[in-house]
């Protein structure tokens, strides 16, 4: 690729992702969604460990809610942008242009996930507060890495949903069913061991699975190499983007053979 | 009274309609009863890593219910805001027949959508968590069950109203149902939540009624439980009449000021 392309290429993502960035901030709906939903599903969990006495838990349940609403946020948003764009009118245009929409939808789903890191630090906080729980995290540099990381591949995840949304006016219901596979999958406040054995080879195919680990791992210093996971979710972020960039290929092989975005 | 009737079952087969429209075969059975299992089995499983077996079956039972609560209050929310979003508001305000046997029938769909959210949770979790629950014990507490949704629909319908000149009625009510699973001992009982917190427990839908359920789930008798369902009845009422005030309010506003676009 030719350094000007790969200049254009940063530019449409940042552009696009400033873009959201300017849309979210005005938007008292991705407020509410990125600052109560952390709120709400932090007292479910913790409180439900709590409540049990197994206090020692709340850790990892403020870990997997943090991820629960930075994905939830991603996923939810993904389909809101596409239908947005719909209703704006502003999906085919996008289509015709000579950019890819994979790319600004990129930039787009970064600059959300990237907002809602604030969600991990409303869990720490809604844990400190409601439950007085003595929380702190003992790596805060592998923590910072770890989080920005998984930012970064739950928005390549998300991008593979995202492509599917084109093709479907039923987003809406869509991300409400693929949002508890995920939680349950990747062992966001519920242990992994609770599931059947033949679910760990899908929990491993998804990066929020290896997110929890590491940043369980930064939190609490265990003093385990982090560095292998980490290649695991860079790793499976190359992967996501490759069948995203795939999808996206045939989604707009299909809507420029058919003329038309109104079919779907 | 025979008028009535026939804008009950107008609103009805229009509200069964819409939910055919919404939900074709495909999103029914590839996206609506997946969440439903899929919702209720993660605050399941949560409860099980929390306290084992005994929670979990607490959990099940709640969320089972819950899950219900939680379609019939969005959707009745919705069946109020889509009358806004519609632009039938206005021919709600300027019809001379009452509203409110068509606004009821028109949330029939909902309420049989709950229903059988309920149906599914219990059907499919109960054997797939191998939890105990009795199936007499369960049949004999249906009709609270029924009373605790027709109750979550009166908050639903309070929402709808009071949030029917903004934008995010939806939202504020998605975020209340969600909100309830902490606050109706859904997932643990209400007496282990904080005192202050608890006064708003006992004032909201569902909390009494679910605690009926899981005592006749259990084998108590409908004389035992007669105190909670009393409550459940009581507060279900209230909210359903702060939602007949306040929706006619908006409606005599609406009509004072002639501002129904604005609305």
């Amino acid at each position: 690729m030719k350094t000007y392309n790969i200049l254009s290429t940063f530019r449409i993502i940042k552009n696009s992702a400033f873009l959201q960035m300017k849309s979210n901030a005005v938007s008292i709906y991705f407020i509410a969604t990125a600052f109560i939903q952390p709120v709400i599903f932090t007292l479910i969990s913790v409180g439900t460990y709590v409540y049990g006495k197994k206090p020692d838990f709340g850790l990892f349940a403020i870990t997997g809610t943090g991820l629960i609403s930075i994905w939830n946020s991603n996923l939810f948003t993904s389909g809101e942008i596409i239908n947005n764009e719909r209703r704006t009118g502003t999906l085919s245009l996008i289509m015709a242009t000579p950019t890819s929409l994979m790319l600004i939808l990129l930039g787009k789903s970064f600059a959300n996930a990237l907002t809602s890191a604030f969600a991990m630090g409303i869990t720490f906080l809604t844990g400190m507060i409601a439950y007085r729980l003595p929380i702190g995290i003992a790596d805060p540099l592998n923590f910072a890495i770890s989080l920005l990381l998984i930012i970064f591949s739950i928005t390549c995840l998300g991008l593979v949903f995202g492509s599917l949304f084109i093709l479907s006016r039923n987003a809406g219901e869509f991300t409400s069913v693929a949002n508890y596979p995920v939680y349950l999958l990747s062992g966001l406040s519920v242990p992994l061991t609770l599931l059947p054995l033949w679910t760990r080879p899908l929990s491993q195919l998804l990066t929020p699975t290896w997110g929890n680990i590491v940043l369980n791992e930064a939190a609490t210093h265990t003093h385990a190499d982090l560095l292998p996971n980490y290649l695991i979710i860079i790793g499976l972020s190359i992967i996501y983007l490759i069948i995203a960039r795939v999808l996206y290929k045939k989604v707009e092989y299909l809507a420029l053979e058919a003329g038309t975005l109104e079919r779907w | 009274m025979k008028n009535n009737i026939r804008l009950f079952l107008s609103g009805a087969r229009a509200s069964w309609a819409t939910y055919m429209v919404d939900l074709t075969p495909t999103v029914f059975l590839g996206m609506h009863i997946p969440r439903t299992i899929l919702q209720s089995l993660f605050f399941v499983y949560l409860a099980k890593a929390a306290g084992g077996d005994d929670l979990a079956r607490f959990a099940l039972i709640g969320n089972a219910i819950q899950i219900a609560v939680f379609n019939v209050m969005l959707a009745m929310e919705e069946v109020i805001e889509s009358e806004k979003w519609n632009n039938t508001f206005q021919y709600l305000i300027a019809a001379p027949s009452s509203w409110f046997p068509s606004m009821v029938g028109k949330s029939m769909a909902h309420y049989g959508d709950a229903i059988l959210a309920t149906v599914i949770s219990f059907a499919a979790l109960i054997p797939l968590l191998k939890i105990e629950i009795s199936l007499a014990n369960l049949l004999h507490s249906v009709p609270v069950i029924l009373l605790v949704i027709f109750s979550a629909t009166t908050l639903g319908w309070s929402i709808g109203a009071f949030s029917l000149p903004i934008r995010y009625g939806f939202m504020i009510c998605n975020w209340f149902a969600y909100a309830m699973i902490v606050l109706c001992g859904v997932n643990v009982p209400v007496s282990a939540l904080p005192p202050a917190v608890q006064f708003f427990s006992n004032i909201l839908p569902v909390t009494h009624g679910l605690q009926a359920i899981r005592a006749l789930i259990d084998g108590a008798t409908y004389s035992n439980v007669f105190p909670l369902i009393g409550a459940e009845v009581l507060i279900a009422l209230a909210y359903g009449s702060i939602a007949w005030l306040m929706f006619g309010y908006r409606m005599k506003v609406t009509r004072q000021k002639g501002t129904f676009e604005l609305v």
